[in-house]
């Protein structure tokens, strides 16, 4: 008894331990940005670096404060919340056809969603940059915002499909007799049951959109429509790296994913996994 | 007079979403194999040229080499996500104290950007002011650089991928392994078999389906991977780092080989389609 007792004691603080170490190590290097940004410029270059401050400071959160980006930080929240509601109107019809029709050509239709899914942003790059600047799109918040709904559409339409599966379709059924259309059954009926759907939706599409880079470092180059992500990069070359300012930056532009992380986390591992599942 | 119009609703409802992937991913695609055979000036482009821009990037070393690149980062980092997505995976499934504070710390890097991802590692690996090269004086090791050593580079760009991508396959792991029926282990437990026959006879292959959807996503986004190779090395030292994905990019838009950036999109494109069929078909396996 004593030996059975001991060896599961063992594995326990074994696994408690290497949980704890792993947690931590994965934390240290946002911890140590999160350092960095609260020191004074002298005690940032100093040699063995210290892990608390001796003292501490917000200059570089002020100076980020009056620098270009919360310019940035505009765009980037415009381009998002434009993602979100295209994405979320044109996938909550789409998966509703999918959810509650039967016709010819669905699967068709769904192996395309999947498949232009998984072809991947790098490669259209250059045909995207090229034939956005044909049409007069770069620098603009619309070109960003169609291209990012295009990327999002395929994953928000299998998440939206699951969620209006568990409404049971006699609930459209008697929203009809009642006198409503096909689509005001669904507007007025089908969606407002579907709401987690639709903010696990918002939060995946707004964590992509706030976090894209290469589409938004490609299809902008005018200083006032630059996103979050290039701000920060540009914050390299244009300044010389200021890592104290840098640091800050960088802390405020994970406030915004990481509020929502704490607050819906849930819904948030669940949006962010469930495209990789769903077939 | 219904009948005749239901049949015409789903369509409508789904229009919206063809358009958007025909006009904003399809059309694209077809315009870059046309780009692909044609000559390029200054973003104009010119002659048919048939598959010349595909030879002048077959016969080139630098192109070779980026293939390779890809393919070492690709598996390095795929490999390690795995094993370390698994590790945490089996660990956060026993009942620990804290262990959804554990899970929320190791899901922290998976919601920062591939940019600010870059920017952590650099500075947490400077070798002037940064934390591990001071670690590593102290240990009474040389200072170490590794982002100006060609044969470390590599290695601090899988291990920054590593930190950022494990948690995706340790979800999706962790809720297969929560999914695998409690009286397969009773059984076993009856029986007394070790937990190493345990693990390999009955969870490894109920996680089979689970790992392979894993494999395969990961292998997409490392394979297509810009950003985080971009801003963290920049595909030095020596090329060391030059990936497909950021070869492309710099191609296209430092280079501006519109002709031969094509080419290599689409010859990127194709190993994602393979790569795509085997999601396809070990989805079809998993249902």
């Amino acid at each position: 008894m004593t030996i059975t007792f001991s060896v599961r004691w063992v594995k326990y603080s074994l696994t408690f331990l290497v949980l704890a170490g792993v947690a931590i190590l994965m934390l240290t290097p946002v911890v140590w940005i999160l350092v960095t940004s609260l020191k004074p410029e002298a005690e940032i270059y100093r040699f063995p670096p210290q892990w608390i401050p001796l003292q501490f400071t917000l200059d570089n959160y002020k100076a980020v404060l009056q620098s270009s980006m919360p310019m940035y930080f505009v765009n980037s929240i415009v381009v998002a919340v434009g993602t979100i509601v295209l994405t979320l109107f044109i996938a909550m019809h789409a998966g509703y056809a999918v959810s509650r029709f039967q016709f010819r050509g669905k699967n068709v239709f769904l192996f395309l969603l999947m498949a232009s899914h998984m072809m991947p942003g790098v490669a259209s790059l250059v045909p995207t940059y090229l034939l956005a600047g044909k049409l007069g799109l770069l620098d603009t918040y619309a070109v960003l915002i169609l291209v990012y709904s295009m990327w999002q559409t395929p994953l928000v339409v299998w998440l939206i499909q699951g969620f209006l599966e568990s409404v049971p379709a006699t609930l459209d059924q008697a929203a009809m007799i009642d006198g409503y259309s096909r689509l005001g059954a669904f507007y007025r009926v089908v969606l407002p049951l579907s709401k987690p759907g639709l903010a696990a939706s918002a939060i995946v599409v707004f964590v992509y959109a706030w976090n894209e880079f290469i589409m938004a470092l490609t299809l902008t180059s005018a200083d006032n429509m630059r996103l979050a992500q290039v701000g920060l990069k540009y914050y390299i070359s244009q300044y010389g790296i200021q890592w104290g300012e840098l640091a800050a930056a960088v802390i405020l532009s994970i406030v915004p994913v990481l509020i929502l992380f704490v607050l819906l986390q849930r819904w948030f591992v669940y949006g962010l996994t469930s495209g990789a599942l769903k077939g | 007079m219904r009948a005749a119009r239901i049949p015409f609703t789903p369509y409508l409802l789904i229009l919206p979403a063809i358009v958007l992937v025909f006009v904003v991913a399809l059309y694209p695609m077809a315009y870059a194999l046309h780009l692909s055979v044609h000559t390029s000036e200054l973003m104009t482009t010119g002659a048919f040229v048939g598959l010349a821009n595909y030879r002048a990037l077959l016969s080139d070393p630098g192109t070779l080499w980026s293939f390779a690149a890809s393919v070492i980062f690709v598996a390095g980092s795929v490999g390690l996500a795995i094993l370390f997505g698994l590790s945490l995976a089996l660990l956060l499934n026993e009942k620990v104290r804290f262990r959804t504070a554990f899970r929320a710390s190791i899901l922290v890097p998976w919601i920062v950007s591939q940019v600010v991802a870059a920017m952590v590692w650099r500075w947490l690996l400077n070798a002037d002011y940064g934390p591990v090269a001071s670690g590593l004086l102290n240990l009474g090791l040389p200072r170490l650089d590794p982002l100006s050593e060609p044969r470390l580079a590599m290695w601090v760009l899988i291990l920054a991928n590593v930190w950022r991508s494990v948690a995706f396959p340790m979800v999706l792991l962790l809720a297969a392994l929560q999914g695998i029926p409690e009286n397969l282990y009773r059984a076993a437990r009856v029986d007394g078999i070790p937990w190493s026959m345990t693990f390999r006879h009955i969870t490894l292959p109920m996680l089979r389906p689970t790992l392979l959807v894993c494999v395969v996503i990961l292998s997409l986004s490392d394979f297509n991977i810009v950003a985080l190779p971009l801003v963290l090395t920049g595909g030095g030292p020596l090329d060391a780092t030059d990936l497909a994905s950021l070869r492309l990019y710099r191609e296209a838009f430092s280079d501006y080989q519109i002709g031969t950036a094509s080419a290599l999109a689409i010859l990127l494109f194709l190993v994602n389609a393979v790569l795509t069929a085997a999601y396809l078909r070990s989805m079809r396996a998993r249902t």
